[in-house]
């Protein structure tokens, strides 16, 4: 069954070396990804959401962090094992990335045509006037208006959201299998931001490639997505098909993250309530390491169970699946 | 990207950035090293010559006795000096003119850099005019005309050495006081009612000192190299024998006793090296990477 | 008197800054707006549209190019020295990046009683109580005042940012971003303190954001800015009910929501990048990216014309049944309350 999947990824484990001690930042991480799906990772900063995507493109900073544990199996082949050569392959042909930055990820001192023909060159070959050609072809992929002159601009001379479009085109260039996205319109403004998320609906259908896009943000990963896994102190606490998390979360965080935030509303309310509070502050890793639920000591439901003894996954039912003692024992 | 710091809530314990930087600095043994060698080096010059009592400018035994051939232990130089005699009060000659030109090195840079960077604009174009006039000047045949217009003191020495080297620590600052200007906890001073004064000497100077402290350390070196270099070429006080002095006197006998030029040159050499590793070490306890954002 | 006096009144204000090799940035270039006592008026629009340059101005953080700023009443464009000292205790500010508005290098108790100290509030003995008061006031322990910045979280950091801000007792606080440097679940907390705060203190709010989301939730009165200019102002109501200008209809459409599942369809996209503040088209300046932009729109600046009932709009077309359709069509598509 794992064979026909493009991304399994197998009780992952990734540990970073903090005075003398390994401290696990993922734990027991297992997913799949189907060709063609969109999955979104959601979590607050430090639950290991990031980490994790790093980890799938061989990229975990080491040392100090390294993968301790587990397989990362891209169409049947562990990456985890595999050498920098082969890992060097894969990132180049069949996973890419976009990040959240894209003035730091462009080099300055090279025009974007030549970034993104530079990259068609090596993986396919190309001569230099098709690989420029492609370059532009690309620019135009991604909606950039007058793509052979745009071609030679510098990314200093582009905004930043012509700068992550450029992104996109060279992290697409290479027709990966996987398209890897951490936050990729944080540092956007929200008009340009729902431009590139559109850009994104548009090259999904075109492109045909699976989609993992990492965002804090509930509304973006429900327009984006078809699947969604929640993070919580490194570890995976529910996921499901977006539409029914969305309606009815499980497990208390989401429940949580999902009604802490203000929503827009046409009308507005006269006198809004409250916003829902997740008490408290995520733990840091070194917290971890006793025993029971990590979101025990923020939950108003938890009972003596969840001190002490760690929630397994366990299935809802319709593909969905939480990490809570609560539902655990309401399915019993 | 790095995890969420967070102080356990029962005993919160204050961990100030110079705390801080003292944890990891102790971690680094090549700088505890430099440390204790500068302490070594501290200790001799200062109580050295009142424990060994040789005087280090009379002659005292037969002129270029090899070392361990009398009980002058490193020999004596060509005029029957006792070397070590020479080296423990020579130490305190080269550390003071090196700590004293450092000491105006960085004063003068930080004042200029910190009024070029907070201000910016007219006063900045001024100041970096000044700067780089400084800067293009040839540093050596500068203090050389300074040293020979006024006489050549240990003070004099060291004001030279001070004015011609405070140029990059004042490029440093400027660069700091402008990063730091803009960040917003120095609005946040301002909107609580923080003067100039204030906002410069006492809130964006502490922050700029991690850099500025690693490049007043290195700048002591490099003053007592500087020193060394006048000396050599016989601008020294007449009244204080520096291991840079020494050197130079020696030279001419460098065939007939290697040591009277080897031995001041190793303690220079020492110096010099101790501090730059204490440098790196303040450097890398000073790191902002290693810290959490 | 104070009690129907405004807190806050900006009129025509002008900030432009010099750039290197000639030219100028329009960072703000004649906004007006009043802020009633005990309102939290929101200042919304995206980089480059002056939000946070102008509300630095009424905190007299930036120089002002021209206009008057009125605090209680009195004219502190140009007041200095101790006259602006006692401007500050009235007005203070709440800034966006918790990680880089607390200097690193003091203890979280000296940072929150720094303003007393410099604004002169209080005896000395005063001052300790009153840090104290405001350590509990924002949730926090009072053990926690020895610590320094770097160890506490984002969210008690922007509390530590929230408590200095209330320290002299001021009437007027501007929040500059407040919450847009946390975490979703943080945001939470600091806009709850925040509205809890406005309750029970009293407290007017000059509330800058991005997000159309948190400045509904918190603002009774809210300004859009486009290019340094006002483009919409109106009550919460008003803005959200008829939002009349065609960049508030782009504005609430960008929102993602998460109710809005995999729709993309009812949108109104803009075309481009917010053009920028150095050279602002003549015209509308908001032409080049509208879509229902017309000849007259790219020759004429549209005024900021009152609609009724403190509802104004700089759009010529503005009651054009091609405008109206596009909202009533933005209204349908969104969740209603």
């Amino acid at each position: 069954m794992t064979g026909k999947k493009l991304l399994s990824v197998r009780n992952l484990e990734i540990t970073f070396r903090t005075e003398g001690e390994d401290i696990p930042v993922v734990r027991d991480l297992s997913f799949d990804l189907d060709h063609g799906d969109t999955l979104g990772i959601v979590g607050e900063s430090g639950c290991g959401k990031s980490i994790t995507a790093l980890s799938l493109l061989g990229l975990v900073p080491s040392p100090p962090g390294r993968i301790s544990k587990g397989q990362i199996l891209f169409e049947g082949e562990d990456l985890v094992q595999a050498g920098e050569r082969r890992l060097n392959q894969v990132r180049g042909n069949d996973i890419s990335m976009v990040f959240q930055e894209p003035m730091t990820s462009l080099n300055p001192v090279y025009t974007i045509g030549e970034q993104i023909a530079e990259t068609a060159r090596v993986h396919f070959g190309l001569s230099p006037a098709k690989a420029w050609a492609r370059a532009v072809e690309m620019l135009d992929l991604v909606g950039i208006p007058s793509p052979d002159t745009r071609a030679h601009d510098f990314p200093h001379q582009l905004s930043g959201g012509m700068r992550q479009r450029v992104m996109i085109a060279i992290a697409l260039v290479c027709e990966p299998k996987l398209l890897i996205a951490d936050e990729p319109t944080t540092a956007l403004d929200v008009t340009v931001q729902a431009q590139v998320f559109d850009l994104f609906q548009e090259l999904k259908q075109k492109i045909g490639a699976a989609i993992i896009l990492i965002t804090h943000d509930i509304g973006v990963v429900a327009q984006m997505t078809n699947r969604v896994m929640v993070m919580y102190a490194g570890r995976k606490i529910e996921e499901g098909p977006v539409a029914e998390f969305i309606r009815d979360p499980r497990h208390p965080y989401t429940r949580g993250l999902v009604s802490c935030i203000p929503r827009l509303r046409l009308p507005p309310d006269d006198h809004p309530a409250p916003l829902f509070e997740i008490p408290g502050v995520v733990p840091s890793p070194w917290e971890l390491n006793r025993p029971g639920c990590a979101f025990a000591p923020r939950c108003a439901r938890a009972m003596a169970r969840c001190r002490t003894e760690n929630p397994v996954l366990a299935p809802l039912g319709d593909g969905r699946a939480a990490a809570c003692w609560l539902e655990t024992e309401a399915a019993a | 990207m790095t995890a969420t710091s967070t102080t356990p809530a029962s005993a919160p314990e204050a961990v100030s950035p110079g705390r801080q930087a003292w944890r990891m600095f102790r971690q680094n043994h090549s700088a505890l090293f430099g440390l204790a060698i500068i302490a070594l080096i501290v200790l001799a010059s200062v109580f050295g010559p009142y424990v060994y009592t040789v005087p280090p400018r009379e002659m005292v035994w037969m002129p270029l006795t090899p070392p361990g051939e009398s009980e002058y232990l490193l020999g004596t130089d060509y005029l029957g000096r006792d070397l070590l005699a020479g080296l423990i009060n020579g130490g305190r000659v080269t550390l003071t003119v090196g700590l004293s030109a450092a000491v105006l090195t960085v004063l003068i840079g930080i004042t200029v850099g910190a009024l070029a960077g907070f201000f910016g604009g007219r006063v900045d174009d001024v100041l970096m005019r000044i700067t780089e006039f400084f800067q293009v000047l040839p540093n050596l045949l500068f203090a050389m005309v300074v040293v020979m217009l006024f006489s050549p003191s240990l003070l004099n020495i060291a004001v030279a050495i001070g004015v011609v080297s405070w140029t990059s620590t004042a490029r440093l600052t400027r660069a700091e006081f402008m990063r730091l200007r803009e960040m917003e906890f120095v609005k946040a001073e301002r909107s609580i009612g923080a003067g100039n004064a204030r906002l410069i000497w006492r809130v964006i100077l502490p922050n700029a000192a991690p850099p500025l402290i690693v490049v007043a350390a290195l700048s002591i070196g490099t003053a007592i190299l500087f020193e060394a270099g006048l000396s050599f070429l016989g601008l020294s006080d007449p009244n204080a024998t520096s291991w840079g002095r020494m050197i130079g006197d020696n030279r001419p006998y460098i065939l007939d006793s290697s040591w009277g030029v080897t031995f001041p040159g190793l303690c220079i050499f020492l110096t010099v090296l101790a501090i730059s590793l204490v440098g790196d070490g303040l450097n890398d306890a000073f790191n902002p990477k290693l810290r959490q954002r | 008197m104070s009690g129907t006096q405004n807190i806050l009144e900006v009129s025509d204000l002008k900030v432009h800054f010099p750039i290197a090799g000639g030219g100028k940035v329009y960072a703000v270039d004649g906004i007006s707006f009043a802020l009633p006592p005990g309102v939290a008026f929101g200042l919304v629009g995206e980089s480059g549209s002056g939000k946070t340059t102008a509300a630095l101005a009424c905190a007299r953080l930036n120089d002002i190019t021209a206009g008057t700023i009125r605090l209680n009443g009195q004219d502190i464009t140009r007041i200095e020295g101790e006259a602006l000292k006692a401007a500050r205790r009235d007005v203070q500010v709440v800034f966006q990046d918790p990680y880089a508005s607390l200097n690193p290098r003091e203890r979280a108790g000296a940072i929150v009683r720094r303003p007393l100290d410099l604004l002169k509030v209080g005896t000395p003995a005063e001052r300790a109580a009153r840090v104290d008061e405001l350590f509990a006031l924002v949730g926090l322990r009072p053990d926690q005042k020895e610590l320094f910045p770097h160890q506490f979280s984002g969210g008690q950091r922007q509390r530590i940012g929230v408590a200095r801000a209330l320290a002299s007792r001021p009437r007027l606080i501007i929040c500059d971003e407040p919450v847009s440097a946390l975490d979703v679940a943080i945001q939470a907390q600091i806009l709850n303190l925040l509205a809890r705060l406005k309750q029970d203190l009293g407290l007017s709010y000059l509330f800058i954001s991005h997000d159309l989301a948190v400045v509904q939730h918190l603002c009774d009165r809210i300004a859009v800015m486009y290019l340094g200019q006002i483009v919409e102002t109106g009550s919460r109501r008003q803005i959200f009910t008829r939002p009349s200008h065609p960049y508030t209809h782009a504005l609430i459409s960008a929102v993602p929501s998460p109710h809005a599942i995999g729709g993309a369809s009812s949108r109104i996209r803009l075309m481009g990048d917010p053009p920028s503040p150095i050279s602002p088209p003549s015209g509308c300046r908001f032409a080049g990216r509208c879509a229902h932009a017309q000849d007259r729109c790219r020759q004429a600046a549209p005024p900021l014309a009152d609609t009724g009932e403190g509802h104004a709009v700089a759009c010529h077309r503005a009651n054009d049944p091609e405008v109206v359709a596009a909202r009533e069509a933005l209204i349908r598509a969104a969740p209603s309350g």
